[in-house]
């Protein structure tokens, strides 16, 4: 007695809810109202075995729902456990005295502990998604979790940013890329101020002149003279460029470095607190709320969603008490194109049920829930009930897992199973295990032929990759970089390909091989527009436009937004608003498209077609006017 | 006026530099020639903030003292934090000799910065005693920071 009470208050102690009894109905009963997932019982019990009591409860709850381990002071014969391990298919023996610790790590822990409360074992990138199940956190404490970030994915940089915005902070974000490239973002009160990367592309000069502010030749001749004063401040004092056009590149120059950040590579991330001086022009709440959006939609990948949601299955999903009907966020086009989305969200579902069963693409949701956790308007419910249906629930979850890591190579899976487990340490078989305690027992082959199947599946794929990486991964990094080379440049080459296509008006063939390789290589850039420019070629030919049309709005918000300040990007956007009639839009897209790059045979014709339809459209004005006015003084 | 002041003083062998405000853009390492002393004390008690600008030309300016003995004091946690992630952020030849360690008292919310001195709290070896900190209401206080990650260049020093 004295010892299951020691065990049930460790338990506790440790976090866990732990009901303890020496009576076997009582634990039939307490089983058949709740959900455990792992059972400590004696060999020794009152007027029964253990071993027959499991035995006899297995039918109602197999291993894959109910985990056992056995342990006894008596029965410490090796035969007599081989025998009871098999019988019972528990997963552990334990011989008393044995130490509480050692106990614990039998208890895997349960899907609920992913949003329970922020531990000092949580590693610091579960903190700061664990923030996505608190209603209410202080400025400080989402300082605190930023400050203990260490290593982060570039995916994880539009929430940490809009962290900062909420969080009010000031001071400057410093990011290390696996090169040893620095970056910084610089915030004040929570207005980013100043963005600073390693980057000759979005270099000051070059935006201005591309955007038709600057003559090179000025620029030549400034960037010749000695001052201590900054390029900018020159030209102004030069009167070669107004402050209203400077303020404008240098909004557009942090979009499109704060977007370059957010790529598929680690960074190491410490946080500055510091007082910085507001300065204009700076980046608010509210444009976070856009560029949060424009990230979520273009520049995250589906399989970086699918795995940070991948263990969250059984979650459900509410409406923070900051969320209102008339939240600007949902004028943005990832809600107002798919109207309906938050209510399918957080209709009560488990995110599992959600995706088995939704009017939306399984993308959609997750680029929608994504956005609305970062802004804080969803949260998920930690009090939630889980879901009776553990099996299904697994299930679910281990297809996910097996869709997410079969046909990879074996680094792509260490990253998964990495970023699914959170797991920080350089040992793999560890990690490993972290991922096994996540499945599950194994699944009772007799019981559950396809889910043994999937687990077995599971397993045999990590543990080749667990053989092929080892305990290195950077080891085989060079070859991944190389076979990224090799993609990069077949990418290349179908890139080159699809604007030929483009370039010839051969948009089906152009469309054809956009969805050919889309979804093979990740980053293309410009994969988005070529889209977009064969889309709307084929829609021209099209008597119904208005079905491709509004599949082009949906791919216009994929488009990354660094890619918007591209001469192609004004061109597919200019060959839309022409589609739609609106030929003034149409001629002033054309127009910057030109400005930007003036050698691009496409735009020139475009713009020709689009000044001559507009002036046609003047001759017919003028000449039915002058029809009009002719017809009052025509004898009849 | 300039978000940062330098102060180079030089005695026989030894240059002593006192860096005060926020290292950023502004601060630009070849106007604050450092390379005559055969050790170099620096003083960053003073020194709010750092960016990536920042952080760049600080490399640049340990790497045009190379040969020289560099003994850095008074690290505030802005400093250190670079120290554990930027490579050469720390230099070869650089010692910290002092640094601060943030702590912190939930219940009160009182936070402290106390200054770990080499062969007191800590050694080339590592961290060898955490001192009992506590706030003004006599409560103890606690490291607020992540200890793996915070001593982490402690290795290295």
């Amino acid at each position: 007695m004295q010892f299951q009470t020691a065990m049930k208050s460790y338990f506790e102690k440790e976090g866990y809810e732990a009901f303890a009894t020496h009576e076997s109905e009582k634990v039939v009963q307490y089983l058949n109202n709740n959900l455990i997932s792992t059972l400590f019982v004696d060999c020794l019990l009152p007027g029964l075995s253990g071993v027959d009591f499991i035995e006899k409860i297995r039918k109602k709850f197999p291993p894959a729902v109910l985990e056992v381990v056995l342990m006894s002071g008596l029965f410490k014969d090796a035969s007599f456990e081989r025998d009871a391990l098999r019988a019972t298919k528990a997963i552990g023996f334990l011989k008393k005295p044995f130490d509480l610790e050692h106990a614990l790590s039998f208890v895997k822990p349960t899907f609920n502990q992913v949003s329970s409360e922020l531990e000092n074992t949580v590693s610091p990138r579960e903190a700061l998604y664990g923030l996505f199940s608190k209603e209410k956190v202080s400025h400080r404490d989402k300082r605190k979790v930023i400050e203990a970030l260490d290593e982060v994915h570039g995916f994880d940089l539009p929430y940490i940013y809009s962290l900062m915005v909420e969080s009010k902070n000031s001071g400057h974000l410093n990011l290390v890329n696996s090169k040893n490239e620095l970056s910084s973002v610089s915030f004040c009160m929570g207005n980013v101020i100043g963005v600073d990367i390693a980057d000759n592309q979005s270099r000051l000069g070059s935006l201005l002149i591309e955007s038709g502010y600057l003559l090179k030749e000025d620029l030549d001749t400034f960037l010749q003279i000695e001052s201590s004063k900054k390029l900018g401040e020159r030209l102004i004092l030069g009167s070669v460029l107004s402050p209203h056009a400077f303020n404008i590149v240098l909004m557009n120059q942090m979009s499109i470095r704060l977007s370059r950040t957010i790529n598929e590579a680690k960074y190491k991330i410490n946080f500055v607190s510091t007082d910085v001086d507001l300065t204009e022009p700076h980046i608010d709440s509210q444009k976070m709320t856009y560029f949060l959006h424009d990230w979520i939609t273009s520049k995250l990948t589906k399989e970086w969603l699918v795995n940070n949601y991948l263990q969250l299955g059984n979650q459900r999903l509410r409406k923070a008490s900051q969320f209102t009907t008339d939240h600007s966020i949902l004028s943005l086009p990832l809600m107002s194109h798919f109207s309906g989305v938050i209510d399918e969200i957080t209709n009560g579902k488990t995110l599992s049920e959600i995706f088995e069963n939704t009017k939306f693409s399984e993308e959609i949701i997750l680029r929608a829930m994504h956005l609305l956790l970062c802004k804080g308007l969803l949260i998920f419910q930690v009090d939630a009930k889980v879901d009776q249906s553990m099996v299904q629930n697994r299930i679910r979850f281990l297809n996910k897992l097996f869709v997410q890591i079969d046909k990879k190579h074996p680094l792509e899976i260490y990253d998964v199973v990495k970023q699914l487990t959170n797991f920080t340490e350089n040992s793999t078989l560890k990690m490993i295990e972290s991922l096994k305690s996540m499945m599950g027992a194994e699944p009772e082959p007799s019981l559950q032929p396809e889910v043994y199947q999937l687990y077995i599946k599971i397993l045999k794929i990590v543990d080749e990759m667990a053989r092929v990486v080892g305990d290195n991964p950077k080891a085989l990094k060079e070859e991944l970089e190389r076979q990224e080379l090799t993609k990069k440049m077949n990418s290349t080459q179908a890139l080159e390909e699809i604007r030929q296509y483009l370039d010839r008006s051969m948009f089906p063939k152009a469309l054809e091989v956009v969805n050919k390789i889309e979804g093979k290589y990740s980053h293309l850039e410009k994969i988005a527009v070529y889209k977009i420019w064969a889309k709307l070629g084929i829609a021209e030919t099209k008597e119904n436009k208005s079905a491709l049309l509004k599949e082009v709005e949906t791919d216009f918000m994929q488009v990354p937004p660094e890619e918007r300040f591209e001469s192609i990007y004004h061109f597919v956007s200019g060959l839309k608003f022409k589609l739609l009639g609106d030929y003034i839009n149409a001629k002033q897209s054309f127009e910057k498209a030109t400005q930007i790059d003036s050698s691009s045979l496409a735009v020139k014709r475009e713009l020709q077609n689009v000044q001559r339809i507009i002036d046609q459209k003047k001759d017919v004005l003028n000449r039915d006017l002058k029809d009009l006015v002719s017809g009052f003084f025509k004898k009849k | 006026m300039s978000k940062i002041q330098v102060q180079i003083q030089k005695s026989a062998d030894v240059m002593r530099v006192k860096i005060a405000g926020v290292i950023d853009e502004d601060f630009i390492f070849s106007q604050h020639p450092i390379n005559e002393g055969k050790t170099l004390d620096f003083d960053l008690s003073e020194v709010k903030g750092i960016n990536s600008c920042g952080i760049r030309e600080w490399i640049k300016w340990m790497e045009t003292v190379k040969e020289a003995k560099i003994n850095l004091q008074h690290c505030p946690k802005v400093i250190v934090d670079q120290m554990n992630m930027v490579q050469g952020f720390l230099p070869a030849n650089g010692q910290v000799q002092s640094f601060f360690v943030p702590f912190y008292n939930e219940d009160s919310g009182e936070e402290k910065m106390v200054e770990f001195v080499s062969g007191k709290e800590f050694t080339d070896q590592g961290l060898v005693s955490m001192p009992k900190v506590q706030d003004s209401a006599g409560q103890d206080m606690e490291v607020d920071v992540i200890e793996s990650k915070y001593f982490k260049f402690l290795k290295r020093s």
